[in-house]
């Protein structure tokens, strides 16, 4: 910019600037003379030459108008502003950045800078491409360089709902090791393809949404206890949850379903199937000996429209394993469960769902009705149980 | 596959730098390279801090089996130009 254009943009400020006042001091005078008679505006009153541009009477009365509005009705925010600034200190430095932060402000203001100064940015932006996207469409990253995260420490002590529900040396086995594990990406258990960290665990324990590994951790401790003490629960095979997860982002699937084969069906009497859609957690049930579908939902609603979906998905991969066509069964609502009551257990329910299909004798529902005061209890437990996987290692 | 990566080897007498894709949801990818013995919870951490993502929301898949973080590329038999799917974890109450 030429010496010229700047001393061209000064007197513009200078006169804008005054041309402000001017309009304030009038507006004020106004005001004064309205609401107080004996003010006398020519003795009072310094008026300012206005600039080149001149106003006619009808414009200077709106603008009145509007900066006595302004005076009248806004908030004294501006009077605390000029209160909060810091007293101008006397030191060198400080004033220099003052007064430069100040020239910078008044540079904006003004309306001829202003939008220059607004073309030159927009054009530049537009100019630049954005960086974030080029890195995310053809980097190659290197992995070696970076540095590890550092630790993420997990509380040591949680005071969770079902605390006072379960016995003494549970309690204190819980306390013992979340003081022992305090990084939030500790392994608490690991088993197939299964892997449950610190903050999984105390996911369960505050009353929090239950993910995939939770629901497919508590069928593999299904399995297991099976495994342990045969006839304890009716053989049952399970499909998680990911393999539908799988078709609806376009992965492979196949590798979910590859332990169902035609020997596992005969052999077994239930399939469990839990069933994630719009952030709920359902629970297909496939009766094997009666070839019918039932369906657990704990909440009254039921979300029905994905099962067809799933089941179909489920026919096309295990094509042959099944003695008749399961898309033809009857699909039955499970009734008289025991339903939630609040906004994040229902991935407790369908591990209770399970656990009681399952069982040996043909379960009684009506029973199980105050599930849901229970539920603070299941989860300390199930928590219970995953911790003390780590015993073994 | 097994025969070019010890041809490397004896060429450079160093550790071969497998590329592994990783593949999001959405169909969008990322390249990542990597040596055989890195801790593929590396690779995640990375992920999770590109998308600002909480780290351990998300699971990676390798042939449907969930990558645990100790897994690295060897352990897995993983070999160059491999897709790893990234999906979010379901979550429900």
């Amino acid at each position: 910019m030429s010496l010229n254009e700047r001393r061209m943009e000064a007197i513009e400020h200078y006169v804008f600037e005054q041309r402000e006042m001017n309009k304030r001091l009038e507006a004020m005078e106004k005001f004064l003379s309205e609401n107080f008679p004996s003010f006398n505006s020519s003795t009072a009153a310094v008026h300012v030459q206005s600039s080149s541009r001149t106003m006619s009477d009808e414009m200077k009365k709106a603008e009145c108008a509007e900066v006595i509005a302004e005076c009248m009705f806004e908030d004294t925010q501006p009077i605390k502003d000029v209160l909060a600034k810091p007293e101008p200190s006397s030191s060198g430095i400080a004033k220099c950045v003052r007064g430069r932060v100040d020239r910078k402000a008044k540079e904006v203001k003004t309306p001829y800078t202003k939008g220059q100064y607004k073309r030159k940015v927009l054009k530049k932006a537009a100019v630049r491409p954005s960086p974030a996207k080029v890195e995310l469409t053809n980097a190659l990253i290197e992995v070696e360089s970076q540095r590890s995260p550092g630790p993420r420490p997990a509380p040591t002590k949680i005071d969770y709902p079902g605390r006072q529900m379960i016995s003494d040396d549970m309690r204190m086995f819980i306390d013992a090791c979340l003081e022992k594990y305090t990084d939030m990406s500790d392994t608490i258990y690991t088993a197939g393809n299964i892997q449950i960290f610190r903050s999984q665990i105390d996911e369960l324990l505050t009353d929090q949404y239950l993910d995939d590994n939770h629901i497919d951790a508590f069928a593999s401790l299904l399995a297991e206890k099976n495994k342990l003490r045969p006839g304890l629960y009716q053989p049952f095979i399970y499909v998680s949850s990911l393999h539908w997860a799988s078709k609806k982002y376009d992965m492979k699937s196949k590798q979910y379903v590859s332990h169902i084969n035609k020997d596992a069906v005969t052999a077994s009497n239930f399939l469990l199937l839990p069933v994630n859609d719009n952030e709920h957690w359902t629970l297909l049930v496939a009766y094997l000996k009666k070839a019918t579908w039932y369906f657990f939902d704990s909440l009254p609603n039921p979300h029905r429209a994905v099962l067809l979906i799933v089941i179909n998905h489920l026919q096309e991969e295990t094509q042959g394993c099944f003695q008749t066509d399961i898309k033809t069964w009857k699909i039955l609502e499970a009734e008289g469960v025991p339903t939630q009551t609040n906004g994040f257990d229902c991935g407790m329910f369908v591990c209770k769902y399970m656990e009681n299909v399952i069982q040996t004798n043909s379960v009684k529902w009506d029973l199980l009705m105050n599930l849901q005061a229970e539920m603070p209890k299941f989860r300390a437990e199930l928590a219970f149980i995953l911790l003390c996987s780590t015993l073994k290692r | 596959m097994a025969s070019t990566s010890s041809k490397k080897n004896k060429k450079s007498n160093e550790v071969t730098i497998l590329c592994l894709k990783v593949k999001s949801q959405d169909g969008e990818e990322l390249v990542y390279r990597a040596k055989p013995t890195t801790k593929l919870s590396k690779l995640k951490n990375d992920y999770c801090n590109r998308h600002s993502l909480p780290i351990n929301s998300i699971a990676f898949l390798f042939d449907g089996r969930r990558i645990h973080d100790e897994d690295t590329p060897e352990s897995l038999k993983m070999e160059d130009g491999d897709e790893i799917d990234a999906m979010i974890h379901q979550t429900g109450g």
